[in-house]
């Protein structure tokens, strides 16, 4: 019973590999050269505005951050891949959305921040006491570090985004796409969702390898509002 | 004897108890198994090509190219902490500044928070001075440990921010630092610091009204 088990799981997991894997050696979906001028036109509405935004070339592999149609920054990627799940022999949750399009950041991930919390504070002692001050601070003060020598934590080199519904942005060092986890995980709640008679819900998922540096590098300009342009 | 008949109750139990595992075992794989199983990730199709006007594509590129800065202009690299100064997309001068912390200051007492971040996006120079004096706001004080005072002459401080204030408004300036050696960190409340000779020369480069970029 064991053994068979086992075999059963074993094979089904290698299967579902493979699927993963054809999948997202498939490639990406690729702009074709008539989509160039839908591109152009999301480009320039987001050009528009003061925000700065990232535009993602799946076929170039390379992630560029923009304002004003000018490209300030950009950041290679070993790879990129764009994949929606899709269960066996069902019905999918709508039509597929195709590239190009814009999306926006709704949650970040590892967006920590360093919170200094004040206790009682003192009279502020006037000119009077000016060395005194500029000393330190308030005597009795544990609560602040200096304003000159505080550092936030270092942002992560692995982490997932929501972005509008439907759709994540894992970034990592992983190449070809979800794995076998994701898939599990996608797996698992389309199952839950189907035990209690609702529709399999829309799941996208934009996979970016990159550098560890890479990662860190973009993970501030990713916070809630921000927008991606995917090619 | 009641040795004897005790032995055979607990070979019992635990061939029982096994059984009881490798069926809970069994109900995992087959659960891992269909869910691995129920689907796939498959790429996205692509976008049916849409021909579209001739020349449409050149008129956005066109149109896309006019929005990009003329003229002198900054860019700043708030995670490397550097400003670039350009003019007509030639880069004049390569200089490390220091940006906001990111940090959080809570003040429990007054039940107010402030983020320490330099804003993202493109801002435009509003105003330029010389020896800039910082009107210091209440966090200024709270950082220190010290309730803000009532007196608007105790918040004045015309030593920290250096010889030229690049204002791009919201209270947000390009400024000096007396703290030279913490150029290059994420360490100020959002302002942009610079050393002095870089200071400087963006003072004289960067008009009123011309554009910083910041990502």
């Amino acid at each position: 019973m064991k053994t068979s088990s086992f075999c059963i799981a074993c094979c089904l997991w290698a299967a579902a590999s493979c699927s993963t894997s054809a999948g997202a050696e498939s490639g990406v979906a690729r702009a074709p050269r008539g989509a160039a001028g839908r591109a152009l036109e999301l480009e320039l509405a987001l050009a528009r505005g003061t925000e700065v935004y990232l535009a993602l070339d799946t076929a170039g592999r390379r992630l560029a951050v923009k304002a004003r149609g000018l490209e300030l920054a950009a950041e290679p990627l070993a790879d990129a891949v764009v994949v929606r799940y899709r269960r066996r022999g069902g019905e999918s949750a709508g039509p597929p959305p195709a590239l190009p399009l814009v999306l926006e950041v709704r949650a970040g991930d590892g967006h920590r921040r360093r919170v200094v919390v004040t206790g009682k504070l003192e009279p502020f002692p006037g000119d009077g006491n000016e060395e005194a001050r500029r000393d330190g601070g308030a005597p009795g003060r544990s609560w602040a570090t200096a304003a000159t020598g505080s550092v936030g934590p270092d942002p992560p080199q692995a982490y997932r985004l929501a972005l509008d519904p439907g759709w994540e942005l894992w970034v990592g060092s992983r190449r070809g796409g979800p794995g076998p986890g994701a898939l599990f995980d996608a797996g698992l709640a389309d199952l839950w969702a189907r035990l209690r008679g609702r529709p399999s819900a829309e799941r996208n998922v934009i996979a970016l390898a990159i550098a560890p540096e890479g990662a860190r590098r973009i993970h501030h300009l990713l916070r809630p509002g921000a927008r991606l342009l995917v090619l | 004897m009641g040795e004897a008949e005790s032995r055979p109750r607990a070979g019992g139990a635990a061939p029982a108890k096994g059984r009881a595992v490798l069926a809970a075992l069994a109900v995992l794989a087959a659960l891992v198994g269909l869910a691995l199983a129920n689907g796939r990730f498959e790429p996205l199709p692509a976008s049916p090509a849409e021909p579209g006007p001739p020349g449409r594509s050149a008129a956005l590129r066109r149109q896309l190219e006019r929005l990009a800065p003329a003229g002198t202009y900054a860019v700043i690299d708030t995670y490397a902490n550097r400003l670039r100064v350009y003019r007509g997309g030639e880069l004049l001068r390569d200089a490390v500044c220091s940006t906001g912390s990111g940090y959080v200051l809570r003040d429990v007492a007054g039940g107010r928070e402030w983020t320490f971040d330099t804003p993202l996006g493109e801002r435009r120079v509003v105003k330029k001075t010389k020896n800039p004096v910082w009107i210091k706001p209440d966090w200024a004080f709270v950082e220190e440990g010290y309730e803000p005072p009532a007196a608007p002459s105790a918040r004045i401080d015309d030593l920290s921010l250096g010889d030229y204030g690049i204002y791009l408004g919201d209270g947000y300036l390009i400024h000096g630092t007396l703290f030279k050696s913490l150029l290059g960190q994420k360490v100020t409340h959002g302002c942009i610091r610079m050393g002095d000779e870089d200071l400087e020369f963006l003072y004289r480069v960067l008009p009123v009204g011309g554009r910083v970029l910041l990502y």
